[in-house]
Formats: C-alpha cells, structure tokens, sequence
C-alpha cells in the first residue's frame, strides 16, 4: 500500500482531509479490494481505539477536557461498569416497560452508552443496618464498615476492606487475574474470574453486579422495578427494586439513586442481604470520587510490595 | 426520505434498500409494541460494533456518534420488526446503513469524504468482515499490554489526549508524514494481534 494512501487514511482520521488526499483515497478504494480491505481494517481498529478511549462521552464533554488526561487514567469505554452497568441496564428496562415510547428508549440506550464510557469512579460503603464484620478462615474479621469499592470497566475493580484486628483485605480483579490479599500474607491469585469475589456486596446473590448477562433477565424477573421522582433534586433519580418472592435469592430491596443526564450511580443501598455467612443486613455504597486511578491500580501489583510472595491458584496456565 | 430515494434510484440494488426503508419507517408509525429487556440487551451489547460500521462508512466522520444515536432511535422504533431466528447484529447495520445514506444525503458533497459508489463498496465490504467489537475490544486491552512502550505512548497522545497527527508531530519535532506511518503500522499490529487471539481462544 503506498506511503500516500496511508497518508490519506491519517488525514481523514485526522478530519484533514485536503482535496488530493480524498481524489486519492476514492480513487484507491474504487479500483483496488486490496485497499479497500486494509481502509476498512484501518477504520475498524481507529473506531475500536476510539471507542475504548471514550470518544462519545468526550465529545459531549468537550474536547478541551479529553486533553490532558492520560492513558494511564482513562477508563475502558467498551466495557460496563459493574455496579452502575448493572444499574443501567436495570434502568434502560425500565424505560422501555414503562415509558415505552421510542424517543424515551433511545434516551435510556443514551444513557447506557453513556454510562457504558463512564470513568473510574470510587465507592465507600457503610453498613446501614446489621453486623458489619465477617469472619475469615484465620481467624480474623473484615469489615464492611469503611470499606471501599473502586471500579472500572466491566470486570475490574478493588475492594478494600479494614480487618477488625489492624491491616486491610485487598481484593480486586484486573479482568485477567484475580487476586486476594489478607494483610501482610501471600498475593493470591487465579486466571479463575469466578474467584475471590465472594467479599464484593451482592456477590453471594449470583454475582448480581459483575455478571451482567444475567442480571438484568434476574431482575426483570425477580423484581418490582419502579422509578421515583427526588422532590428537591431534578438532576437525580431514583430506582428502587424490590424482591417479588422470598425463595429468590438476592437482597430484598435495592435503591440506586443515579444522575439524570449521565446515568451514573450516585448512591446504591442494599437492604435484606442474605446473611449465611453472617454480616450486614444493609449496607450504603456513597459515590465519593470519580477521579481517574493509575492504569496499573487494579492489578496487584500495586497493592503490595515488590518482594510479596505471590501464590497462582490458577486451574490451568495462562495464556 | 424523498433525497434518500434519489440518493438511490441509479440502481436495483439501492432501489431495493429504499424501498425497504420506507416500509420500515411506514410500519414505524404504528404504535409500538413494548420493548424487551432482551432487545435492550442486544442492542447495548451492538453499540460499538455499530459505531464501527458507522464511523466506516462515513469515513471516519466526528459526527459518526449523531449517526449512531439516530441509528440506535431507528432500531427502538423498528425493534418489533427483529426476527429472532436471525443475527441481531446483521440487522442493526443494515438500518445503520440507511442512517448513513440518510445522512449523506443531508451532507454537501464537500463535505463528504467517500464517494457514493465507494461508500456502498465500503459498506459491501464491512457487512462481510467480522465485526464483534465486544470480544474484539476484550483482546484489544491484552494486545495493547503488548505494544512497546513508545508505541502505546502513542496511541495515547491519539485516542486517549485527542491530539491530531499535526499537533502531536508539532509537540515532538518529528514529520507528520513518519508519525501517520507509524499510526498506521500500530493499528495494523492490533488488527492482526486480535485476529489472532481470537482464533486461539476459538480453538482452545
């Protein structure tokens, strides 16, 4: 492929397109598949890097404020978020049951894809009602209480929680690995994603947060959706699911309060979760922070010290 | 609707894809039905396989994100017309498709970047690549891990600071021309480095 026609492929990215540049590009793709299937190949990729960066919810911030923030910090544009995935999908749902419109329900997808582009965003949990403590196998007990939950994309994210007797149980997944960290013990960790999520709130509800696929045929199902209006505040929202039947397993109620216009979850309160394991009966997840982390923040690695011994838990190597 | 229909009226095919237009959109006009919690599903899951069929087809337009909100708007509203025996996906670019031709034709013609005939060439050619960004994007991430450091430094200034090809060869003293090269082979890489992690997670 010649020097120029990649030129002109730049340029066009670029939105520089001069005149010979596009007499060029339109000649070149009329008359060769070859260019033709590298131009496509070539856009595919630029709308898949574009995409992941965030460019639909830059653009509406604005380019001014794209600038200068870095690959580390960046969220994944493609992946959902968890948390306020989850939430969002519960919401477009509920736009589409109950305000069936076409208009409302490409707003919903809207905020979806929003919420889809969405940043790093932090969580500090409180527990609202019951024991915040849960024992481990040492002996020892984590707890809820002060806890933080950071998320990005679809399958990362870190849970901090204070041990009862002094340090933190770290554990987090950077959508490759999973890992657990008890104090100042062994890095565990596993290529199993299913594993050590057990300490994420509503993960003993069939991974209701984290595994999407499912959750929204669960709680389109399982619970009365129903939006309500907050009184005092028109920028917010707020969704409130509650169980249908006792023999469902998942918390009883769950409240998401979220930002009209970007779909980002503010506030999620959890009510009636399962207690087999002992533990609250509620707990309160309070936005505080949606400032970008370091890139390398959900792996391990950054969590402990370099001469950590790392335990792999895996059930087959790793690619 | 009447200049997407002389948009197209040079050729069977194209008159084929119009008429099929206007019977959706007609049919568009009846009081929809409810939409399903699955459809929205599919339809979340498409976006970005969506965006890149769009942003193709429009040759790499900055307002391929309206189109796609228009095209997201079509398929709400057209959504009772889904057969569900039939790929999602293969349906959703065929009224991206009309989006693209519907807003080409809003478009002066400078102000296009492909011409008509390449447009539905390219647009040919797109309907039959692979396109499944959900995965594509998953291996992305394990394909970016392995990019040498100067060339991931890169892809950031581009997509994730936003610079052009011009500011950033401004900010390094290096000529535009070397550094679009250098783009050009980097995104080549990751088309194939994908490729390939997803024919071995196939076969394994």
């Amino acid at each position: 492929m010649s020097k120029d026609f990649e030129r002109a492929i730049q340029s066009a990215l670029d939105g520089e397109l001069t005149e010979y540049n596009s007499s060029l590009l339109n000649q070149t793709l009329g008359s060769d598949s070859n260019a033709l299937e590298t131009y496509c190949g070539q856009m595919h990729m630029h709308a898949l890097l574009s995409w992941r960066s965030g460019i639909l919810d830059s653009k509406s911030r604005g380019k001014d404020e794209r600038k200068g923030s870095s690959f580390a910090t960046k969220s994944h544009i493609w992946s959902w978020s968890g948390w306020a995935a989850a939430a969002l999908l519960i919401l477009g749902f509920v736009f589409f049951s109950v305000m069936p419109s076409p208009a409302t329900a490409a707003a919903a997808l809207d905020i979806m894809r929003k919420a889809a582009q969405a940043g790093d965003r932090t969580y500090s949990i409180s527990v609202v009602k019951g024991d915040s403590k849960i024992a481990m196998k040492n002996g020892h007990a984590f707890t809820y209480e002060g806890a933080k939950l950071h998320l990005r994309g679809e399958r990362q994210f870190v849970l901090v929680l204070p041990i009862s007797e002094g340090g933190e149980r770290i554990t987090g997944s950077d959508g490759i690995v999973n890992w657990d960290i008890v104090g100042h013990g062994p890095v565990k960790q596993t290529n199993d994603l299913a594993r050590f999520r057990s300490a994420l709130p509503g993960e003993q509800q069939d991974a209701i947060f984290l595994d999407l696929t499912s959750s929204l045929n669960q709680l389109s199902s399982d619970y009365d959706l129903s939006l309500v209006n907050i009184a005092d505040d028109q920028a917010q929202a707020r969704l409130v699911a509650r169980k249908k039947s006792t023999n469902i397993p998942g918390p009883r109620v769950m409240e998401f309060t979220y930002r009209r216009n970007s779909g980002v979850i503010v506030e999620l309160i959890l009510q009636g979760l399962p207690r087999a394991k002992g533990g609250p009966e509620a707990l309160r997840l309070t936005l505080t922070s949606e400032a970008p982390l370091p890139e390398k923040f959900f792996t391990h690695h950054a969590h402990h010290e370099p001469s950590r011994s790392i335990r792999d838990e895996s059930p087959s190597p790793q690619n | 609707m009447h200049t997407l229909t002389l948009l197209h009226n040079t050729k069977r095919k194209k008159n084929r894809h119009t008429l099929l237009y206007h019977a959706h959109t007609d049919r568009m006009n009846e009081t929809p039905p409810q939409m399903t919690p699955e459809f929205a599903q599919q339809l979340a899951a498409a976006q970005s396989s969506i965006y890149a069929f769009i942003i193709t087809l429009m040759g790499g337009s900055d307002e391929a994100a309206d189109v796609l909100q228009e095209t997201n708007l079509k398929l709400c509203r057209a959504f009772y017309h889904y057969d569900v025996k039939k790929p999602f996906i293969n349906w959703a670019l065929t009224l991206a498709r009309f989006e693209v031709m519907a807003w080409r034709s809003r478009q002066s013609r400078s102000r296009l970047i492909l011409d008509n005939d390449v447009a539905e060439k390219v647009a040919d050619a797109m309907e039959k690549m692979s396109i499944e960004s959900e995965r594509q994007l998953a291996a992305l991430e394990r394909c970016l891990q392995k990019l040498p450091q100067h060339q991931r430094n890169l892809i950031e200034e581009r997509y994730q600071q936003g610079k052009t090809v011009r500011e950033m060869a401004g900010l390094k003293g290096e000529p535009e021309n070397a550094l679009a090269a250098m783009l050009y082979r980097i995104r080549r890489i990751l088309q194939e480095c994908i490729t390939t992690t997803l024919a071995k997670e196939e076969s394994a």
